[in-house]
């Protein structure tokens, strides 16, 4: 990661009025920041040397008191400017993540998991906020105002500015070289600290079975030294950082120390006026601050870079291709196909063929691969390799060719764990048929066999949120609904009765029947006995395997 | 409040220690500017070069002592902190699985967890980020404006007013403007939104509720933007007001500084020290308004925590007081579990060792409920007797028991069974895999009995999950079997095969089983259906 990715400037627009502003102020920071120390500096000279009174200085006074204002001012505006542009920047780049994220389906839900995802795109994001609010514009000043000071010293008196031209590379040459050599220790210990963070929610989450076990008083052991490995964990990443800084902070501290000798020497001799020495011995320490703070801000915003990596890796993916559409389906053939998993042996899915009219029943053992074939027709998962044709009136087209938007079109779906958005039974069944009625979903509702009544306000019962108060078969019996009451050319039913008792899987088989009837396809994916002997074409996944 | 202290007791010293070190790093830096502009002040006065040695001696002693001791500061203060941390946690957790009631955790699986988690990481900065630095900076100003005490008493009476306010006025300021509104609930609003975004990403592409799931996003990350410039706004005024103290600060020693040496009360090598003294000391608080404006958040972290930070003060292992029977007949009469808003069927029936008791049912005509009723975890009407007398507390003893929401945890497969078993052996753990027909794929597995589950290690499916935990339930030993849906997500020919081997291994316990789908194995079957009817 650079310090500055042109690639933000790319996906974020606020970031650039945001810079250019940064960038302006740094330098009207720069300018009051010396006109202090000279101020300073010489209305301390008026004293000592000249004996002057505080009266007798009171333009030089104002105008310092102005100074002071404006720099509070300054700092002020550089704070309230950041913080607002990185929640603007923030919310942009989470915005655009979910786009790319919904477009791809499942491809980045199953890469990091659900919660994974929402971790990266909620606390990953925010843990940004360090490095738009804090290091960026830091960044800013560090490039204008160690120079600028650094040149006006030069100017006031050459030899400092010797010192100071000597002494100022070392900070960021020993930054990059400490970093250098820290980096890939750091990286290694971060990554097992992920894992030690995450134990105490696995253990929370699982109380549960921990307590109907009585093995929950084990564990404060187990989380005592897993505390303490984690403590010592993040300490050793912990001294590395601080060491770093603790090198940085020596070199400035000892050049100004080396700056106030040296002047000091030089006043003795009388080749430099106290003036000049005062002003520089004030104003040093600017020139060596800034930097270093971009190193200790660049630590806290390093988490925050990791998650930059991630996000951008989904972001710079190209964009959904343009492809094939259909308007009518007749038959999808299948044949070889392949699915690469890391760490499981490639899945291989037999042959078969659905043609519309009928239903298609894919049965088999846990594991074998029956969702991921419904997973590949939905366009979730792509094969490795092997054949999937389409064939519709516009002729066998290969499924890889065929757009996703309009396959999407094209399939209605029951999966085996439903999920819905947060509203109303009415609201999220008509995200299937905008234009059904409260009739008609009533009617299909009672076609699966969920007893309205049951539900607390009906088809106005909200739906998920955390309290769900219905049973996860009525859960499934909704999205059972949903998937039937679209109007699709492929049905796709992974394990509809899971849950359900007996009497409704006649009443599936019916409404299946007449679905395949008016011409969908369907596929239907189960390992109950009794669904399997009313049907005629069957695909055991386990005996061709 | 005074629980999140009594958190400090073990580590306190430690703390206060990382605090006076901290202070004496900042007191260093006072002590840098002090002996520099003396120095320059001195030598302009053209002495013998002997009598600058002290003052060049000191310029190098504090240039080098302040970072190093800024270093050891950090690392003890760090130290200290995690130690605290991981006491706090061990104190949620104990709170949680002693006193909660079961109720409690299931509820608040997902968003109230990870907001204890953060609630708790939260905490920390209390003493990171707003107590420590307080300290310090007051023991390095109390030091700096000692020296200009000792050089000029009306100044150093003067700036201490000036500090006295900056240090405690103006935290005290910033932590009040700032309340902290409900930017965590609404964070928390966010996170939900997003997660429901990433569940049903796939089924918002099949039935196209995209954008209605963006716009719920936008709306609660919005409220998040306008919450946080409001706050950020307050936080700034303090720190500017803090900036314009220090302007008062600098003119105020200035006065003292050009009058104090015209009255001939003050030498002049030491003119410069006064001007600029209070630059160093006003420094070591700049950063204060902006930690105090996070401390009414960090409060409401410790009150939400407040629950599950009571001490425990009795930790010993309750014993069991009766020694257990080895057989046991379980008698429900007329069992409702009481559940607002669902109407469940009175259920009458008794299971006795060596039997196996199959309840049946509709979803929801309240067969998990009824489990839960026997496990105290659900209030119930009716009686549950066990052996003639009346449902105890203590029954992970006398049960074991499959729920339907079983967790396997995010470690290895061995530790996961271990949990059914403590001392099992690899022999005994295979053996229960076998039963469940995993054996053959965990042998195949690389890392085997090692492999770690879930998302950092091997990916399970539905089924293979479910009878993983139906191989770590097959490794305990207590008189009483009950299993939620023991056969969900498994294929028929694999239910029928496991099931009459795990009846075969049960037969001589008492076995109740809840299951909406029939089961080929002997036992008393009861169909809460029938019973509504």
């Amino acid at each position: 990661m650079k310090p500055l990715d042109p690639r933000l400037l790319r996906y974020s627009r606020s970031s650039r009025g945001f810079i250019f502003t940064t960038v302006a102020l740094a330098v009207l920071s720069a300018a009051t920041t010396i006109t202090q120390a000279y101020l300073l500096a010489s209305i301390i000279t008026r004293f000592f040397v000249l004996q002057q009174s505080f009266i007798e200085n009171k333009k030089a006074i104002t105008f310092l008191a102005v100074v002071f204002l404006c720099r509070a001012l300054i700092a002020f505006t550089i704070d309230q400017i950041s913080t607002t542009a990185s929640s603007r920047i923030r919310n942009e780049l989470r915005n655009q993540i979910m786009v790319k994220t919904l477009d791809s389906g499942a491809q980045d839900v199953q890469k990091l998991g659900s919660a994974g995802l929402s971790l990266l795109i909620t606390k990953g994001i925010n843990d940004l906020d360090g490095y738009f609010s804090k290091f960026l514009p830091q960044l800013f000043i560090a490039a204008i105002i160690p120079l600028t000071v650094g040149i006006t010293i030069a100017v006031q008196d050459w030899q400092a500015g010797v010192i100071v031209l000597l002494t100022l590379p070392l900070i960021p040459i020993f930054g990059i070289l400490i970093g250098r050599f820290t980096a890939s220790a750091t990286e290694k210990k971060w990554r097992s600290l992920g894992i030690l963070s995450t134990y105490f929610l696995d253990l929370l989450s699982g109380l549960t079975t921990l307590k109907v076990y009585g093995r929950e008083k084990i564990q404060s052991a187990k989380l005592k030294e897993v505390g303490d490995s984690y403590r010592k964990e993040t300490m050793s990443v912990l001294r590395i950082s601080f060491l770093s800084s603790l090198a940085l902070e020596l070199v400035a501290t000892l050049s100004v120390a080396l700056l106030a000798v040296s002047i000091g020497l030089r006043l003795v001799n009388g080749s430099i006026a106290l003036q000049t020495g005062l002003f520089i011995l004030i104003i040093a320490p600017e020139v060596y601050w800034p930097i270093r703070q971009v190193a200790g801000y660049f630590h806290a915003a390093a988490d925050g870079l990791n998650a930059f990596e991630k996000l951008f890796k989904i972001l710079d993916r190209p964009a959904v291709n343009r492809g094939r559409s259909f308007k009518r389906l007749n038959a999808i053939t299948w044949s070889q196909l392949t699915v690469e998993y890391p760490d499981r042996a490639p899945l291989q899915i037999p042959s078969g063929q659905i043609s519309a009219g009928s239903t298609q029943l894919l049965i088999g053992p846990s594991g074998v691969g029956k969702s991921t074939l419904a997973n590949i027709l939905l366009g979730f998962v792509q094969p490795t390799s092997g054949e999937l044709l389409f064939s519709t009136e516009n002729g066998d087209i290969p499924l890889s060719e065929i757009a996703a938007i309009d396959l999407h079109k094209q399939i209605s779906w029951l999966p085996q764990e439903p999920k819905f958005p947060i509203g109303t039974v009415a609201q999220i069944l008509r995200h299937a048929k905008p234009s059904a009625t409260d009739n008609e979903l009533e009617e299909l509702l009672r076609e699966v066999d969920l007893n309205i009544s049951d539900l607390s306000s009906g088809l106005g019962t909200q739906l998920g949120n955390l309290k769900q108060p219905l049973s996860i078969g009525q859960l499934r019996k909704i999205a059972l609904a949903r998937a039937l009451l679209k109007d699709c050319q492929l049905l796709i039913l992974d394990e509809p009765t899971a849950s359900v008792d007996d009497v409704s899987e006649e009443i599936i088989s019916k409404i299946l029947s007449k679905k395949a009837a008016q011409g969908t396809l369907v596929l239907l994916i189960t390992h109950r006995q009794q669904m399997i002997s009313g049907s005629t074409n069957v695909t055991d996944m386990a005996r061709t395997n | 409040m005074k629980d999140l202290f009594s958190l400090l007791k073990p580590n306190w010293r430690q703390l206060a220690l990382g605090g006076l070190l901290g202070g004496l790093s900042l007191g260093s830096a006072v002590g840098l500017l002090a002996a520099s502009a003396w120095l320059i002040s001195m030598a302009s006065t053209r002495p013998p070069i002997l009598m600058l040695q002290v003052a060049i001696v000191a310029v190098r002693f504090f240039g080098l002592s302040r970072g190093t001791l800024k270093y050891a500061a950090r690392i003890t203060e760090h130290d200290a902190a995690l130690k605290i941390q991981t006491t706090l946690r061990i104190r949620i957790y104990e709170q949680i699985s002693k006193f909660l009631p079961i109720n409690f955790i299931k509820l608040s699986r997902g968003n109230l967890l990870s907001q204890i988690i953060s609630d708790a990481e939260l905490v920390q900065d209390l003493w990171l980020r707003v107590f420590l630095p307080w300290l310090s900076a007051l023991i390095a100003g109390v030091s700096g404006l000692g020296i200009i005490h000792y050089l000029s008493p009306s100044a150093g009476d003067a700036l201490s007013l000036i500090f006295l306010v900056a240090i405690f006025v103006i935290p005290i300021l910033a932590a009040v403007i700032t309340t902290p509104q409900s930017e965590r609930e609404h964070e928390a609003e966010l996170f939900s939104q997003v997660m429901q975004v990433a569940e049903s990403a796939n089924e918002a592409l099949i039935f196209d509720f995209k954008s209605d799931l963006l716009l719920e996003m936008e709306l609660a990350q919005d409220s998040i933007a306008v919450m946080q410039e409001r706050s950020a706004k307050r936080s700034g005024y303090a720190s500017a007001l803090h900036l314009v103290l220090l302007g008062i600060a600098s003119m105020t020693a200035l006065y003292f500084a050009a009058e104090g040496f015209l009255a001939k009360d003050l030498a002049g090598v030491n003119v410069a020290v006064i001007a600029l003294l209070p630059l160093a000391i006003f420094e070591g608080i700049s950063a204060l308004p902006a930690a105090f404006s996070q401390l009414a958040k960090i409060l409401e972290a410790s009150r939400n925590l407040a629950p599950y930070l009571e001490p425990i003060h009795n930790l010993e292992l309750e014993e069991v007081s009766k020694p257990l029977a080895q057989s046991v007949t379980i008698n429900f009469i007329n069992v409702t579990p009481i559940i607002p808003g669902a109407r469940c069927a009175p259920l009458s029936a008794k299971v006795s060792t060596g039997e196996t008791l199959i309840i049946m049912g509709k979803s929801g005509s309240g067969k998990s409920s009824l489990i839960n009723s026997l496990l105290d975890f659900t209030p119930f009407a009716g009686q549950i007797e066990i052996n003639g007398e009346e449902l105890s507390v203590n029954h992970e003893q006398l049960f074991s028991v499959l729920l339907q929401d079983d967790y396997l945890f995010a470690t290895s497969i061995r530790e996961n069974l271990r949990i059914g078993k403590l001392d099992a052996t690899d022999r005994e753990l295979f053996q229960a895999l076998e039963t469940v027909e995993l054996s053959d794929l965990i042998l195949k597995l690389p890392e085997g009995l090692d492999t770690h589950i879930g998302p950092l290690g091997y990916n399970f499916s539905g089924g293979e999950k479910q009878r993983m935990k139906l191989a770590r339930l097959l490794l305990r030993a207590t008189p009483v079997f009950i299993l939620d849906e023991p056969f969900e997500f498994l294929d028929a020919t694999q239910v029928s095969r496991i099931a009459r081997r795990i009846s075969t291994i049960l037969d001589t316990r008492t076995v109740v089983i809840v299951s909406h789908l029939e089961l080929d194995i002997p036992g008393k079957v009861i169909s809460l259906d029938n019973l509504n009817n």
